[in-house]
C-alpha cells in the first residue's frame, strides 16, 4: 500500500486521459454554473478542491491521487474482513496498488476515481454493519453509496448490485427490527439519489432528442446486442494491453476451482464485472476503455486475489508463484501501452510552457474556440482558460473571431500585451480523413482560420514547437500522414 | 427601358392604390369579375420572372385596374440602333373577352388594335407566363347576388368588409370564443351598404349559420328567418349566377331544421340543374351543378346531415367530376365527422383529375397523413410548393409533417445547397430557413456548442429571401418571429408574430407562438392564446403529444399565476413544486413512517438514519419551492402602477465600492430587481414609461450577450436608441449597470465568445458564494451532494468497532 501510494505521488507521470475533455471538466467546475450530466457528487468535491488548492486540472489529478491511495487502503480493509482464503486480500490489494491501469487512472483526471473511493467506503460500511450491526456503519454505507451513485449514471444500477453481492454469506440472521432498519436505509438511499435520477433522466432524454446518444437508440434486442458487443469486444478484462490477460484467465479459472464457500462470490463478481462493462454500451470509444474499465478491473482483482490464494492453498506455493509471475509478466506490456505518448500529452505540455512564457501582467490571449471556423462538430475543442483567470492569472481570453471583430480598443485593455496560441486544436478535425494535405516538411496543415489569423495578426514568435504526431484516435481527429503539428505562441500585432 | 422587379412592384402597388382610390371615390357599375386584392406578387411572379418571359420579353409596366390588368412588355433588343419593341396588352376575365383575345390561364389577353408579329410574340410570351397561374389566380365576384337580390351589397368594399368580419367570426367559433364570434357577426350585420335599405339575404344566411355554430340559437334562427323573408318574392334566378336564391332558401331551411322542405327544394334544384346539363353541359350549367356543393356543406354541419350531404355531393360529382368545391366539401365533411376513409375514393379521383389544384391535392395529402403515410403526404405538398403554390396553410401543413415525421438529416443540407446555388430557388430558401430554425432550436447541444451565434440570423436570411414568394404564408413570419425570439429580440418577434396573425388568423401556431413570445410580458393574453391554440387544434388528428402536454401544463400554470405579482416567478415556483412536491411528499411519508417504526425499537440508530434521510429532503424542499410560488395565491393587483419589487440579493450586485446603492438617472425608476434561480433581472421605467430590462444569466448561456462578467452574460430588452453603445440614457444605464455587476461579481469581465466588448475595464472581484447562480435543479443536486460529502466526512472519523450484535467475527 505504501509503495502504491509512493508510486502515485512521486513516480508515475500525470496523464490526461479524457482526450481534452478534462479541460472542459475543470472549466465546468471553475464556472460552477451548471451540474455536468454525469452527476453532482464529484462536481462538488472538485469545487471544494478548487477552493482549497486553486482551480486547474492538475488539482483534479492530485485529488485523484489522494482518492486512489485511500481506495487501496479501503479495499485492503474491506477484503481483510472477509474470511479465508488467506492472502486473497494481500494479492488483491497488491494488484490494485501496483497494476499500471490503476496507477495511471489514479494519476489522471478520470472522474471515476472518487466514485470508486465512495464505492469501497460504502461496501466497507455495509460489510461492517452486517458483522457489527452498528447504525453508524449502515448510515455510512448509505451516504457513500449515495455519493457513488451521484457521481456516475451507471452507478445507479451498479451500486445496489455491489451491495447485494457484498452482503456477507456468513451473516447472522437479522435481529428484531433489523428489517425495518434496512428498509429505512433503502428509503434514505432512494431519497438521496432521487436528484441524480432526475438529472440522469433529463440528460438522457435531452441527449437522445439531440442525437448525441446514438448508442441508446434501437430496439431492445439491438441494445442487448450492443451491450454484448461491448462485453466481448471492448471489455477491459479482455484487452491485454490494458489489463493483464493472465489475471483475467486466473479469475475465470477461479470461478470453477475456488472452494465452494467462495465460488458463488467469485462467480457473482465476474457477472457484475460483465454487467458493469455492458452498462457502457451507449458510448464506449476505444480510447475510453482503460478509463471507464478501471473500476471494473478493480472489482475483477478480487476474484483474482481469491483465486490466487486458493491456488496457493490447493496447489502450493510454486504454482501460485508461477501464476503470480504470469500476471506480472502480462502486466508489463500494459505499462508501455498505457503510457504511450499521445497528441493530447504534447498539447498539454506545450500549453503549460506557453502560458509560463506570458508576462506577469494581465494579457489578452487568443486561441481557437468553439465559435471559430471550422465548425468543431463533436470534436473536443476545449482550452484550459481557467489557467489564465483568477486566481491563476488575470488575463482576458478571446476566440479568434471575437478578436478579429471586437478586440478591445481601450489603451490599457491588455497591459501585458496581446498573444495568441496556435496549438493542436488548430489541427483537430472530427472524423476527418486519414490522409490530409501536409506542409512541405511533412507537418499537418492547420485550419484555414488559424492560418489566416496568424497571417493577419501574427507578430514575434515566443515559442515554436513541432508536436510529434503520435497517431489518430477513434474520433478521427488527426491525419495519419502528417509527421507533426506546428504549434506556436506569438505576439499579436 | 430596363425594369427591375422592385420597380415593377411599385407599379403594381401603385396600380392597386389607384384602383382602391377609384373604387372609394365613385360607385361604378358593378362588374361580374374584378381583380382581387393581394395578387401583386402572384402576377409579378408570372409576368416578371427572373430571366424574363419566353422569347426575351420582359414586363416593363403593369397597372391593376379594377376589372382588368394593363401590362406593357418590352421585346428583345434588335439590331444595333434599332428601337426595342414594346407591346401593351390588357388582361381580362375570359367572359369579358373579345373574339380577338387569347385565352391564357385564368385570363384572356386582349391585344392592341394594331396587330403584327411583335404583338403575336408578346401575346405568346405573356400567355406562357400566365399559364402558370391556372389554378392560383381566382377572379373575385364583387357583385355576388347583385341583380338577383333587392338588398345585395352595392359596393365591393362593403362586401369585402362583411366577408372579412364573417371570416373572423367563423375563426372565433373554431377557436371556441363564441362571444367574440357573435360580436363579429353583429359588426358584419351593422356594415352600412350604400343604396341598400335592409340587410341582404346572403348576409343574414351566413350570419345565421355562424350564430348557430356559436350556440346562439335564437339569434341564429332569427337571422335565418330574416334571410328567408328577404328571399321571399325575389326576382327569378339569374342563370349565369352560380348559386340561386332557391339554393340559399334550401340552406336556410336546412339550418332552421325544416329539413323536409329543404330536401324538396334541393330535389327541385337537382332536377333543374340536371336539365341544364342534359341540354348541353355548358360551363354555366356545370357551374350551377357544382354550386350545389355549398348546400351540401351546409347540410354536413351536423352529423345527421352527413349522409344526405354526401349523397348530394356524389350526385354533383357524377355530373361534374372536376368540381373542386365538391371534392373539397366531400373530404372536409368526412374529416370533420371523423369518417375520413369514406372520402378516399373521391379524393383520389379528384387528385387525379386536378393534379395542379392545391386545394384538392392538399386534401389528398391530408388523407395520406391520416393513413400515416407521411412520406407520401410530404411528397405531394412538396410538389405543390415546388410548383409555386404558396397558399396560406399549405406550407404549414408541410412543415407540420416535417416536424412530426422527423426532419431527415440530409434535408437541411440539401435545401441549403440548392438555395445557395440558385438565388431564384425560393422554395429551397424557405425550407432551408425553416429547417435551420428547427435544427438549432431542437438541439440544445447544437445550439450551445456548435452553432455560431448568428445561426438564427442565417435562418432569417433564408426566410427573408423567401418572402418574395411566400409573403402570404403566415408560417414564414412565425419562423422569422421565433428566430428573433430565440436571440432575445422580443420587440421584433412580437411585431412579426402580429403580422403572422394578420395574414393567417386560422393557423393555430400563430397563437401558440404569440403566447410563447409574450408569456412573460403579457401572461393574460398568453393564456388566451394558448387556450385558442387548444381550441383550434382540438379536432386535429396529428397533434404532437409533447406540445399538447406542454400547452396543457402552461395553461394550468397561467390560470393560477395570471394575476400573481410576478407571473413568471410564480410559474417557475409551481413547476418546481409540481416536480418535487409529489416525490418529496411520498418519500417523506415513507421515511417518517419507517422512522416511527424504527424509533420505537432502536432509538439511536434510527435517529441517525432518519437524520441522514431527512437532511437531503429538507434541502430538497427548501431549494425547490421558491418564495414566488406563494405569489400564486396573491389577489389580482389593483389597477394602479405596480409597486417596485427589489430583492436585496439582486440589489447587492449593484452596490458601489463604498456600499452605497445604485441610483438610476433622473427620471428613471428601478422597478424590479429580481434574483431568480436562473437569472437576475433589473427592470427600469423611463420618463416616458418605456421599460428597459437588463438581464443577467449564468455565464456561457447567452450567445448574444453584450457584456460578460465572471458569472454572468449580460443582455438587455427594451428600447435603446442607437444600441448599447449609442450614447442614449438607456445605453448609459446599461453600461453603468454592467460595470456595477462586474465590480460586484467574482470575476473580471471576460469576453470569451464573439462578443464585442462594450463595457468598461476589468475589475477584480470579491463576492463569495457564486453557486447561487445555479438553476433550481442544479441547486438541489449540489445541495444534496454537499450534504452527503459532509456526512461522509463525519463518517470517515469512525473506525473502530463499537459493539457487536450478533457478529460472527
Amino acid at each position: 500500500m505504501g509503495l502504491g501510494a509512493l508510486l502515485r505521488v512521486a513516480v508515475v507521470p500525470t496523464r490526461l486521459v479524457m482526450v481534452l475533455m478534462g479541460y472542459r471538466l475543470a472549466a465546468e467546475v471553475y464556472a460552477f454554473t451548471s451540474v455536468p450530466k454525469y452527476g453532482a457528487a464529484t462536481f462538488v468535491l472538485y469545487r471544494a478542491a478548487f477552493a482549497l488548492f486553486g482551480p486547474g486540472h492538475d488539482t483534479l489529478v492530485w485529488v485523484h491521487v489522494a482518492c486512489g491511495s485511500l481506495s487501496v487502503l479501503l479495499l485492503a480493509g474491506l477484503l481483510a474482513r472477509r474470511r479465508p482464503p488467506v492472502g486473497a486480500a494481500l494479492v488483491t490489494t497488491a494488484l490494485y496498488a501496483l497494476l499500471p491501469i490503476f496507477l495511471r487512472d489514479h494519476r489522471s483526471e478520470s472522474i471515476l476515481v472518487p466514485t470508486m473511493l465512495c464505492t469501497w467506503a460504502s461496501l466497507l460500511g455495509w460489510d461492517r454493519w452486517w458483522r457489527l450491526r452498528s447504525g453508524l456503519d449502515l448510515s455510512a454505507a448509505v451516504v457513500f453509496a449515495a455519493l457513488a451513485m451521484s457521481s456516475r449514471p451507471e452507478m445507479l444500477a451498479i451500486m445496489p448490485l455491489l451491495l447485494w453481492v457484498w452482503t456477507p454469506a456468513e451473516r447472522a440472521p437479522l435481529a428484531r427490527g433489523g428489517s425495518g432498519l434496512l428498509g429505512l436505509a433503502a428509503a434514505a438511499l432512494a431519497l438521496a439519489v432521487t436528484p441524480q435520477v432526475w438529472l440522469v433522466t433529463g440528460a438522457v432524454l435531452e441527449m437522445r432528442t439531440s442525437g448525441a446518444l446514438p448508442g441508446a437508440d434501437g430496439a431492445p434486442w439491438l441494445l442487448v446486442a450492443k451491450a454484448g458487443r461491448v462485453v466481448i469486444g471492448r471489455n477491459v478484462l479482455l484487452t491485454p494491453l490494458v489489463f493483464p490477460l493472465a489475471a483475467t484467465l486466473l479469475a475465470l479459472y477461479g470461478a470453477f476451482t475456488v472452494p465452494p464457500a467462495q465460488r458463488r462470490f467469485v462467480r457473482t463478481l465476474l457477472v457484475v464485472c460483465a454487467l458493469w462493462m455492458a452498462s457502457f454500451f451507449v458510448d464506449l470509444p476505444e480510447v475510453s476503455v482503460p478509463r471507464l474499465g478501471a473500476p471494473v478491473a478493480a472489482l475483477a482483482c478480487v476474484p483474482v486475489g481469491v483465486t490466487l490464494a486458493s491456488l496457493h492453498a490447493q496447489r502450493g506455493r510454486r504454482v501460485a508463484g508461477l501464476a503470480a509471475a504470469l500476471i506480472v509478466l502480462s502486466a508489463m506490456p500494459t505499462a508501455f501501452a498505457l503510457w504511450a505518448p499521445t497528441n493530447e500529452d504534447e498539447e498539454e505540455t506545450f500549453l503549460r510552457d506557453a502560458i509560463a512564457l506570458l508576462p506577469p501582467e494581465s494579457v489578452c490571449f487568443v486561441r481557437i474556440d468553439t465559435n471559430d471556423p471550422p465548425p468543431h462538430h463533436k470534436a473536443h475543442r476545449y482550452f484550459p482558460d481557467y489557467l489564465l483567470r483568477p486566481p491563476n492569472r488575470r488575463d482576458r481570453v478571446f476566440g479568434m473571431t471575437a478578436w478579429t471583430h471586437g478586440r478591445p480598443s481601450e489603451p490599457d485593455a491588455c497591459p501585458g500585451g496581446a498573444y495568441a496560441v496556435q496549438s493542436l486544436q488548430c489541427y483537430i478535425d472530427f472524423e476527418g480523413p486519414d490522409e490530409r494535405p501536409t506542409e512541405p516538411d511533412g507537418g499537418a496543415q492547420p485550419h484555414a482560420s488559424c492560418r489566416a489569423f496568424r497571417e493577419r495578426f501574427g507578430g514575434e514568435v515566443l515559442l515554436e514547437r513541432a508536436l510529434p504526431n503520435h497517431g489518430d484516435n477513434e474520433f478521427g481527429y488527426y491525419p495519419d500522414n502528417a509527421s507533426h503539428f506546428d504549434a506556436a505562441l506569438y505576439r499579436l500585432r | 427601358m430596363k425594369t427591375t422587379p422592385h420597380i415593377t412592384s411599385v407599379w403594381l402597388v401603385g396600380g392597386l392604390l389607384v384602383w382602391s382610390g377609384l373604387a372609394l371615390a365613385a360607385e361604378p357599375p358593378v362588374p361580374d369579375y374584378v381583380v382581387p386584392a393581394g395578387q401583386e406578387a402572384l402576377l409579378e411572379g408570372a409576368l416578371a420572372p427572373e430571366g424574363g418571359l419566353d422569347g426575351g420579353w420582359k414586363m416593363t409596366r403593369a397597372s391593376i385596374e379594377r376589372v382588368h390588368i394593363d401590362v406593357t412588355l418590352a421585346g428583345p433588343a434588335g439590331a444595333a440602333g434599332a428601337e426595342t419593341p414594346t407591346v401593351a396588352l390588357r388582361l381580362v376575365h375570359p367572359s369579358q373577352a373579345s373574339a380577338a383575345a387569347t385565352r391564357a390561364g385564368p385570363f384572356a389577353i386582349e391585344p392592341p388594335d394594331a396587330g403584327g408579329a411583335q404583338v403575336d410574340a408578346a401575346v405568346h410570351a405573356a400567355a406562357a407566363g400566365l399559364q402558370t397561374l391556372a389554378t392560383r389566380f381566382v377572379w373575385s365576384k364583387p357583385g355576388g347576388f347583385r341583380g338577383r337580390s333587392p338588398r345585395g351589397p352595392d359596393t365591393a368594399e362593403a362586401k369585402a368588409k362583411i366577408v372579412d368580419l364573417l371570416g373572423r367570426a367563423r375563426h372565433e367559433v373554431a377557436a371556441g370564443d363564441n362571444d367574440r364570434a357573435r360580436r363579429f357577426v353583429a359588426d358584419a350585420l351593422a356594415v352600412s351598404i350604400p343604396g341598400s335599405k335592409a340587410t341582404p339575404a346572403w348576409l343574414e344566411l351566413q350570419a345565421g349559420s355562424i350564430l348557430l355554430s356559436a350556440g346562439a340559437k335564437d339569434e341564429g334562427d332569427a337571422a335565418l328567418q330574416r334571410a328567408l323573408d328577404a328571399l321571399q318574392g325575389a326576382s327569378p334566378d339569374d342563370a349565369s349566377q352560380p348559386l340561386s336564391h332557391e339554393a340559399m332558401r334550401a340552406r336556410a331551411l336546412w339550418l332552421l331544421g325544416k329539413r323536409d322542405e329543404a330536401e324538396a327544394l334541393i330535389a327541385t334544384l337537382q332536377e333543374a340543374a340536371a336539365d341544364d346539363g342534359a341540354s348541353g353541359g355548358t360551363p354555366a350549367a356545370e357551374r350551377r351543378i357544382c354550386a350545389l356543393s355549398r348546400v351540401a356543406r351546409t347540410m354536413a354541419v351536423d352529423k345527421s346531415g352527413l349522409d344526405p350531404a354526401l349523397k348530394l355531393l356524389d350526385w354533383v360529382l357524377q355530373r361534374t367530376p372536376r368540381c373542386r368545391e365538391a371534392i373539397i366539401a366531400y373530404a372536409s365533411a368526412c374529416r370533420d365527422h371523423k369518417q375520413f376513409d369514406r372520402a378516399a375514393a373521391v379524393i383520389e379521383a379528384g387528385a387525379r383529375l386536378l393534379p395542379d389544384d392545391a386545394g384538392v391535392v392538399s386534401q389528398l395529402a391530408n388523407y395520406r397523413k391520416f393513413q400515416d403515410r407521411r412520406d407520401e403526404a410530404i411528397a405531394l405538398l412538396e410538389g405543390l410548393a415546388r410548383n409555386g403554390h404558396a397558399e396560406p396553410g399549405l406550407l404549414g401543413e408541410l412543415l407540420g409533417l416535417y416536424t412530426r415525421a422527423g426532419i431527415p438529416r440530409e434535408s437541411l443540407a440539401m435545401f441549403r445547397k440548392k438555395a445557395d446555388e440558385d438565388p431564384d430557388d425560393l422554395v429551397s430558401a424557405f425550407f432551408a430557413g425553416v429547417l435551420l430554425h428547427y435544427t438549432i432550436k431542437g438541439s440544445k447541444e447544437l445550439r450551445d456548442k456548435t452553432t455560431p451565434p448568428d445561426a438564427f440570423d442565417v435562418s432569417n436570411a433564408y426566410l427573408r429571401r423567401a418572402e418574395a414568394r411566400f409573403a402570404s404564408e403566415p408560417r414564414l413570419y412565425i419562423y422569422l418571429a421565433m428566430n428573433r425570439y430565440h436571440v432575445g429580440d422580443l420587440d421584433e418577434a412580437a411585431r412579426l408574430i402580429e403580422h403572422a396573425i394578420r395574414i393567417g388568423p386560422s393557423d393555430p401556431d400563430v397563437y401558440y407562438c404569440r403566447a410563447v413570445i409574450g408569456m412573460e410580458s403579457n401572461p393574460t393574453r398568453a393564456l388566451r392564446d394558448f387556450e385558442r391554440y387548444r381550441s383550434l387544434t382540438d379536432d386535429a388528428f396529428d397533434k404532437s403529444p409533447t406540445k399538447e402536454r406542454f400547452v396543457l401544463g402552461v395553461i394550468e400554470d397561467l390560470r393560477v399565476c395570471e394575476h400573481a405579482r410576478d407571473p413568471q416567478a410564480c410559474i417557475e415556483g409551481r413547476r418546481g413544486f409540481d416536480r418535487w412536491g409529489l416525490v418529496g411528499g411520498v418519500a417523506a411519508a415513507v421515511l417518517l413512517l419507517l422512522g416511527v417504526v424504527v424509533v420505537w425499537r432502536r432509538r439511536r440508530t434510527a435517529a441517525a438514519l432518519v437524520l441522514v434521510g431527512l437532511a437531503p429532503l429538507a434541502s430538497l424542499v427548501w431549494l425547490s419551492v421558491p418564495g414566488e410560488a406563494l405569489a400564486a395565491s396573491d389577489p389580482p393587483p389593483p389597477p394602479t402602477a405596480e409597486a417596485p419589487r427589489l430583492d436585496p440579493q439582486a440589489l447587492a450586485l449593484l452596490k458601489g465600492a463604498d456600499g452605497t446603492p445604485w441610483q438610476p438617472p433622473e427620471g428613471w425608476t428601478l422597478t424590479r430587481a429580481l434574483a431568480r434561480p436562473d437569472r437576475v433581472v433589473f427592470t427600469l421605467a423611463g420618463p416616458d414609461g418605456a421599460p428597459l430590462a437588463v438581464q443577467l444569466v449564468a455565464s456561457g448561456r447567452e450567445d448574444r450577450a453584450l457584456a460578460r462578467t465572471q458569472s454572468f452574460d449580460v443582455t438587455y430588452r427594451g428600447v435603446m436608441p442607437g444600441g448599447p453603445d449609442g450614447g442614449s440614457v438607456a445605453a448609459r444605464i446599461f453600461a453603468d449597470l454592467s460595470a456595477r455587476v462586474a465590480a460586484n461579481d467574482r470575476g473580471q469581465l471576460q469576453l470569451t465568445r464573439s462578443v464585442v466588448p462594450r463595457v468598461g475595464p476589468n475589475v477584480p472581484y470579491t463576492l463569495a458564494g457564486q453557486w447561487s447562480w445555479l438553476t433550481g435543479q442544479d441547486r438541489v443536486l449540489v445541495g444534496t451532494s454537499a450534504g452527503l460529502w459532509l456526512a461522509g466526512l463525519f463518517f470517515s472519523r469512525w473506525s473502530s468497532p463499537r459493539r457487536s450484535k450478533g457478529s460472527v467475527s
